[in-house]
């Protein structure tokens, strides 16, 4: 890890709307989309670099995220434990929307950890919810018919023989 | 600018050939992200949610690490109630899924199978691993918990597959073998020549039987015996090994004894110090830990400890725990 010095670069990024944001270049390393334009830069990088597919609501939280991190990662002996608990409440804070809006954009600036990270979270919410809860939470229309669905059901009853409910 | 072309190119490149639901939803490669970190029962459930979920299921790599485990405990349950037929098919898919990822290196499998289906456990295992694997790991203990009494709730142990003995490919790959709550013939592994690393656990055990296999296998280098009961004794003459781990083993005659010209680690933790009578090679073996944490009465064995210890006063490293420094007189 390198550590953070008052002389430590500064990268501007813009989102869609056209808000800049400054990030230290330490944290812009794990915004792998951001480093690789950096990478395949010539010169030193002045201008804003601009983000076409990412809002600022989401550029925010994700910066949050990065900056928290890194701060935990600096104190070793308390790490886990806070990281843990930092990332229950980020987990905690969103609405359905907003945890898809995220993944889009941390899939965009490729940022793995926390894509990761959010995936677990959506696998989280929907485990042991019903078919209705699942299919609203990603949008799905349903196009069995019912037949084909008690079909389904029957095939793989090994997976359905468990307690159902909302 | 270079980074706006490259920016561009991906972005149409995600955009492509995504059926979206509707405006709100993730595209499919990002799904199939979170397909993978369901459980592999929750993950199987998504099939009904839609047809492209369905598609989706057929083609996902749900396994994710090189090991297959049963990480929905709840799956337990389900599978013991379950028809014979049902619990065939959950293990097929999961082993073909496996499989199909070609994962070849370790092979893990923990469940707790209905006792009528030993049978279809050990046909899929043997086609699992029909290319051969290294670390070979079978688990069919019902509970996973580490300290209650195993003997106390056992049900039958489900049977090394047979034909897992005669696998050419294994013979040559085997490295480490793990098995818990699984009993086998020890007899049967002299073609194993790469098999270096034994754990046997949760399984009633006979002095002969660990006899037969360090016989049978000359090359093994380590033995751990661990949550094992009804052996006789841990009495044999000369040992090859290089580790030998004996875990909250349950002996009729608290006895041990062996001359061991190679070993280097001995660990050994239990409920009290056992009768022994151990040679080992100053020079050679290099560790040794002594456990004895799980006892709690400490009276009238202060001269089988000082006796167990002093076998041990050759090593390099010697690790013993508080309970011996109590008692030693």
């Amino acid at each position: 890890m390198s550590g953070i010095s008052d002389t430590e670069r500064m990268i501007t990024l813009k989102t869609v709307e056209g808000t800049l944001f400054d990030v230290k270049s330490s944290i812009a390393k794990d915004i792998k989309t951001v480093q690789a334009f950096i990478d395949d830069s010539d010169d030193d990088v002045t201008s804003p670099i601009p983000l076409p597919n990412v809002f600022t609501r989401e550029l925010s939280r994700i910066l949050d995220y990065l900056n928290n991190h890194h701060r935990f990662r600096s104190d070793i002996e308390k790490a886990d434990e806070e990281m843990a608990r930092y990332d229950a409440e980020f987990a905690k804070s969103m609405s359905h929307e907003e945890l898809k809006a995220l993944i889009l954009a941390a899939n965009y600036l490729n940022v793995k950890d926390l894509l990761e990270f959010l995936n677990q979270t959506v696998a989280d919410v929907i485990q042991n919810k019903s078919v209705e809860f699942v299919r609203n939470f990603f949008g799905i229309e349903n196009d069995y018919t019912p037949e084909e669905e008690e079909k389904l059901r029957n095939e793989n009853e090994w997976a359905f023989n468990g307690v159902e409910q909302d | 600018m270079k980074f706006h072309h490259s920016i561009t190119i991906s972005r149409t490149r995600k955009m492509e050939g995504e059926e979206t639901d509707n405006i709100s939803s993730l595209p499919e490669a990002l799904l199939l992200n979170i397909l993978s970190s369901l459980p592999f029962k929750e993950a199987a459930k998504t099939c009904i949610l839609s047809k492209k979920w369905l598609k989706m299921w057929q083609s996902t790599n749900t396994v994710k690490n090189n090991q297959v485990e049963c990480k929905d405990v709840e799956a337990y349950g389900a599978v013991e109630v379950a028809q014979r037929k049902a619990f065939k098919n959950f293990i097929k898919i999961w082993i073909t899924l496996h499989k199909r990822h070609h994962l070849h290196d370790k092979f893990t499998l923990r469940v707790s199978p209905p006792s009528n289906c030993g049978d279809i456990v050990g046909a899929y295992v043997n086609f699992a691993v029909e290319d051969g694997v290294k670390d070979l790991e079978l688990d069919f203990a019902e509970s996973q918990s580490e300290d209650e009494h195993p003997e106390e709730n056992i049900h039958d142990a489900v049977e090394f597959p047979r034909s897992l003995y005669e696998n050419k490919k294994l013979h040559q790959k085997l490295e480490s073998l793990k098995l818990h709550s699984c009993s086998f013939a020890p007899g049967n592994f002299a073609n194993f020549v790469a098999l270096k690393d034994v754990t046997l656990a949760r399984i009633p055990l006979e002095l002969e039987s660990i006899r037969t296999l360090l016989s049978t296998c000359e090359w093994m280098e380590s033995l751990s015996l661990k949550n094992c009961w009804d052996i006789e004794s841990f009495d044999i003459e000369k040992l090859e090994l290089k580790k030998l781990v004996i875990d909250r083993c349950i002996f009729r005659m608290d006895y041990i004894g062996f001359e061991a010209p190679n070993l280097k680690v001995f660990k050994y933790c239990g409920s009290e110090p056992p009768l022994s009578e151990v040679k080992v090679v100053a020079g050679t073996i290099e560790e040794a830990d002594l456990d004895l944490s799980p006892m709690d009465e400490f009276d009238e064995c202060g001269n089988e400890l000082q006796n167990f210890l002093q076998d041990f006063f050759v090593v390099n490293v010697l690790t013993v725990c508080s309970v011996i420094l109590q008692v030693i007189p």
